[in-house]
């Protein structure tokens, strides 16, 4: 199984290296941002938004969002774990992988604990930004957004794990297609819906927030979830590749 | 002699192709050819051994044990090389070193490196830069580093140049003089074949038509020249195939000794393996 999981880390060395370059350029677009809060042009946006009822507190809010949405860009790398299955397809690994001693478990489970690894530079990675951040301002306490990017990249992690089973079912080429298509026509009437309707879109943004808190409050039970989703995609990987096998 | 593969009435259709009823032994210690024109049905009998792909019937047994029951047994015991590398472009063979390291128990890391200097094989260099060549060695490299004792090859000597060959050939041969290994390779180049092997299968259309010792083929199978008034005197049931041509006729037939004593004024030559094989495909 040691054996697959490096075979997949080489082969997602160049992504590892992208996901590396996106963290660095995250830490330092945050520290430009925050130190523009302090001094720069957003300081004088800052000053007249004071002198407005409410302003502070707009501006705050979307100021926290946009630190927030840079801090997370590098669990976004996670995403890259769909190069492996391509990367084996393209090389026909599949008959190399079935010829060597080692089980379904085993292989579906090297690729698991591949992306667990994966997903551990990527909060690492978001952790460091973060820790960037917080030594500039103490606007973003680092144990406290440590805890909502972890949060956020649970989600993004459940939404992966979903993903994978659907990757040994239909196989990388069919699923980029399936996946993809239903993901940029939501995207488009989506935009549509709230540009032309901006009530819905704070409707949206209010929801959204609605649901981060409720993350917050049942934290237990949210990461509960999340060991289940983990547990619940190899079990049913497994036995796509298990149903599969000889088949491809 | 002990059989280290055993297959059995081994089915399996796609559309447009089966493989049927094939029954097949390779004896430990030996080489042997599996050999069929492309579409014959070698890879999928060969997918079909090392449960690529699924079969519709039929058992396998490989040293003498069941493949469904023991597979990651008999796989460590088995090396395998490929008509196509299945090795990623972006890996490289010191990669590829600390990747079986851990996958097989016997990996033997110093005799890897041997290979791939014997072979000339750059260790850090991509294998997505290898030439045809290049990543067949680097198949074989990891096929005989690991212990193996059955070595099965799929068209490992296709595409590549004489000399290549040549080298590759020996070091199947040397292979299966140590330690009383086994060879089963499957090629359409019926010269190597010729050379190297001890036992010949012939597999055509998914069926295999022939499957015996190499020189009892070859001592058994005779080629009659015969006079086109003379090609009725040969008794039908000695015939396999027959090629005419505007003079006369070839005759492949079975028994080339009894034949000899009963057609003594025909003249009989002794078939090429080639020669064999082209009969049997235009029977």
């Amino acid at each position: 199984m040691k054996g697959l999981m490096l075979k997949d880390l080489y082969i997602l060395k160049r992504n590892l290296l992208t996901c590396l370059t996106v963290t660095v350029g995250v830490i330092l677009l945050s520290i430009l941002f925050v130190l523009s809060s302090r001094y720069g042009n957003i300081a004088d946006i800052l000053v007249k938004l004071k002198a407005e009822p409410q302003g502070e507190e707009q501006f705050f809010a979307s100021f926290r969002v946009g630190i927030l949405l840079l801090l997370i860009l590098p669990t976004g790398c996670l995403f890259m774990i769909n190069n492996g299955f391509i990367e084996d397809t393209k090389a026909g690994f599949y008959k190399v992988q079935t010829s060597l001693p080692v089980t379904a478990a085993q292989i579906v489970g090297a690729r698991y604990l591949s992306f667990l690894i994966l997903a551990g530079i990527c909060l690492t990675g978001a952790f460091a930004a973060e820790f960037f951040v917080s030594l500039a301002t103490d606007a973003f306490p680092f144990g406290k957004t440590c805890l909502q990017i972890f949060n956020i990249f649970c989600v993004l992690l459940i939404y992966n794990l979903a993903e994978l089973p659907l990757y040994y079912y239909f196989g990388p080429k069919r699923i980029e297609i399936l996946l993809c298509l239903p993901l940029v026509i939501f995207y488009a009437f989506f935009s549509i819906y709230i540009m032309t309707n901006a009530a819905a879109a704070e409707q949206i943004i209010k929801t959204g927030m609605k649901l981060a808190r409720q993350i917050s409050t049942r934290q237990t039970a949210f990461y509960i979830l999340c060991l289940i989703s983990t547990l619940a995609s190899y079990f049913f990987s497994c036995l796509i590749y298990k149903k599969k096998e000889g088949n491809p | 002699m002990e059989n280290v593969i055993e297959i059995e009435n081994l089915c399996k259709s796609y559309d447009g192709f089966s493989l049927d009823n094939v029954s097949l032994c390779v004896p430990a210690g030996s080489i042997t050819g599996f050999i069929g024109q492309n579409g014959a049905g070698k890879t999928t009998t060969i997918y079909s051994l090392l449960n690529i792909i699924n079969t519709d019937s039929g058992s396998i047994r490989i040293f003498g044990m069941d493949y469904r029951e023991k597979e990651t047994e008999i796989k460590e015991r088995i090396g395998i090389v490929f008509d196509e590398m299945g090795y990623h472009d972006s890996m490289t063979p010191f990669q590829l070193n600390r990747m079986m390291k851990n996958v097989y128990h016997n990996w033997q890391e110093d005799v890897f490196f041997q290979y791939l200097e014997r072979f000339g094989l750059p260790a850090r260099k991509k294998c997505g830069k290898f030439s045809r060549g290049m990543r067949m060695k680097l198949q074989i490299a990891v096929a005989l580093s690991h212990k193996a004792d059955l070595l099965i090859l799929d068209e490992p000597t296709s595409g590549l140049d004489p000399i290549v060959r040549n080298e590759m050939l020996n070091i199947f041969q040397t292979f299966m003089e140590e330690e009383n290994h086994t060879v089963f390779l499957s090629s359409h180049i019926i010269s190597d074949l010729e050379r190297i092997a001890d036992e010949i299968t012939f597999i055509d259309k998914g069926r295999i038509l022939l499957s015996d010792n190499k020189d009892k083929i070859l001592e058994q199978h005779g080629l009659l020249k015969v006079k086109k008034a003379d090609l009725d005197r040969v008794d039908k049931a000695d015939i396999i195939a027959v090629k005419k041509s505007t003079y006369g006729a070839e005759i492949l037939v079975k028994n080339r000794s009894e034949c000899h004593q009963k057609y003594p004024d025909l003249l009989m030559d002794s078939p090429t393996l080639e020669e064999i094989m082209l009969f049997y495909v235009t029977a």
